[in-house]
């Protein structure tokens, strides 16, 4: 639980919020690159709170800058695409990606009024599929989060968006929630495919498994329902550990699935060898998040049979389970689409798609939830220790120290959750281990 | 965080010491307190109540007002919540085990 205060720091995200100043001092994903097309139409983004617009000149570079034009305010999502410029509709002011007025038609000829208004544009960096921009004071810039993937190719990268209807904060915690993997996202099918591929490997003497098919989809060679949960701060976050008897040999071996926190809203849950993959949650506004599952082939292109399973199980199909804006079909409107019929037959929420029904239960929580009538168990060990660490990074940060996450360098590209089947005396922290040891897990 | 543990009629009682700085954090109560717990339960010892400062207290009381109008007892993590006394030592509570 929280107090009402604590959770009012916790998860408003306006630009005179305390957290709102916090959270603009990190790289945020705006949108994802495939949403421009140079030369083509601007695209309304919100973020913390506030109404943007992101476009691609005819020669590739993007901009992002407030919506409203410097002028009287008409929106330039509708603006003219113009010369690598935004051109308004109403007067023909035309503005550069960095908020230079470049033109002001409808002005004397010899007026220097442009040289004097700057529209508010924010600093941006394409990488890894992502537009990214930094919307905090310039002299607080913090280095680029060079993650293992943001250096690839389109072709090896799927991300796969959504728009939750619900507070940042809640959509983070079920990021940082192992425990729910076992009810939410539980199904007969799916149970009985990891008991046979778990029989499987025994048989050929293999690895008890990675936690992964040939396909890079988890396979879960447990059902434990009640895992055992160990927790390590790092200097950007945490790691954690899900600790799970396997469906054989409890005697011998241990199931354990590594995910990491990096504050501000990442989470590092585990991928298999050879790929990488990341969630983040980033705040559209206090009562709206832009959900991020970005996964990458580290080695090679995404085929189309890969790339179609993974949409197909997190239920971001575009076009029929997701519209052009990212917004789910199934929605709380509909109650999430649940089949009661499927709940009897496999599912156990009757809701398709593990994301939707991450989604629905989020949701199902209110816009923001009012953590002071919540009852936490121990099972919630990193939502409990995510919160007290994005607080106290509050406190600091207002008594003047950098936000958590920006006071040394971060090991972004080796930071990589992982779930491993290991001998029963092997120490979790075997597994998931940063590479850097500079400043990864103490 | 310091934390001694007591004795109650029904079971032990978790005793939290915040850090300078952390007096007023729920978070961090909840946080340390459910860290104890954990412990307690693999050592097989008891727990059922937390005993917390006079400002903590009155923020949880405050947090949970709902719950107290309706009749419900004061608890975090399902331990009962208990205001330390003015002048209270944990280590006095363990010398009264």
């Amino acid at each position: 639980m929280l107090t009402a205060e604590e959770n009012h720091r916790l998860t408003r995200v306006g630009a005179d919020t305390p957290m709102g100043r916090v959270l603009r001092r990190y790289w945020l994903p705006a949108l994802s690159s495939a949403e421009l097309e140079a030369g083509g139409a601007p695209k309304a983004v919100r973020l913390l709170g506030e109404d943007l617009v992101a476009f691609r000149g005819a020669d590739g570079h993007v901009g992002v800058m407030e919506a409203a034009c410097p002028h009287r305010g008409a929106s330039l999502v509708i603006a003219r695409n113009e010369d690598c410029a935004l051109q308004c509709l109403y007067h023909g002011w035309k503005i550069a990606p960095d908020g230079r007025i470049l033109d002001m038609p409808a002005e004397p000829e010899n007026s220097r009024y442009a040289e004097r208004i700057r529209q508010i544009a924010y600093r941006v960096h394409e990488a890894g599929s992502l537009v990214w921009v930094y919307m905090g004071p310039p002299e607080y810039e913090p280095e680029f989060p060079a993650w293992d993937w943001t250096d690839k190719p389109a072709e090896q990268i799927l991300v796969l968006k959504a728009i939750a209807d619900c507070n940042w904060v809640q959509c983070l915690e079920g990021a940082i929630d192992s425990a729910h993997q076992t009810y939410l996202h539980d199904s007969r099918s799916r149970n009985e495919r990891d008991l046979a591929y778990a029989q499987w490997a025994d048989e050929k003497g293999l690895d008890p498994t990675d936690g992964f098919d040939g396909t890079g989809q988890i396979v879960r060679p447990w059902a434990d329902g009640r895992p055992r949960l160990e927790v390590e701060d790092t200097s950007y976050g945490f790691w954690y550990a899900a600790i799970r008897k396997p469906l054989f040999k409890e005697d011998q071996f241990k199931n354990v699935r590594v995910t990491h926190f990096v504050a501000p809203f990442h989470a590092a849950i585990p991928s298999p060898a050879g790929w990488s993959q990341l969630i983040m949650h980033v705040p559209v506004d206090d009562v709206t998040t832009a959900f991020y599952h970005v996964r990458c082939n580290l080695d090679a292109p995404y085929d189309d049979e890969t790339r179609a399973v993974h949409t197909e199980a997190a239920g971001l199909v575009p076009g029929r389970d997701i519209d052009g804006e990212f917004r789910r079909v199934a929605n709380k409107s509909n109650l999430w689409l649940q089949d009661r019929e499927e709940m009897k037959r496999d599912r156990f929420s009757g809701i398709r798609g593990t994301v939707t029904e991450d989604h629905a239960v989020q949701e199902s929580m209110g816009p923001i939830y009012d953590r002071t009538r919540e009852h936490l168990a121990t099972s919630d060990l990193a939502v409990i220790r995510m919160r007290r660490l994005l607080l106290q990074s509050l406190r600091r940060f207002e008594s003047g120290e950098a936000p958590i996450g920006l006071t040394a360098p971060v090991p972004y590209a080796s930071i990589r959750g992982e779930e491993r089947t290991v001998p029963v005396d092997q120490p979790w922290q075997t597994v998931g281990r940063v590479l850097d040891e500079t400043a990864g897990p103490a | 965080m310091r934390t001694v543990p007591g004795t109650s009629e029904a079971g032990q009682t978790i005793h939290y010491l915040p850090e300078p700085g952390e007096e007023g954090s729920v978070a961090t109560l909840v946080d340390c307190a459910r860290a104890l717990l954990v412990d307690a339960l693999e050592d097989g010892r008891r727990v059922d109540s937390l005993m917390v400062g006079p400002s903590l207290y009155a923020a949880v009381q405050a947090a949970k007002r709902r719950e107290l109008r309706a009749g419900r007892p004061l608890t975090v993590l399902g331990l009962h919540l208990r205001p330390a006394t003015i002048g209270h030592r944990p280590d006095a509570a363990e010398e009264h085990r």
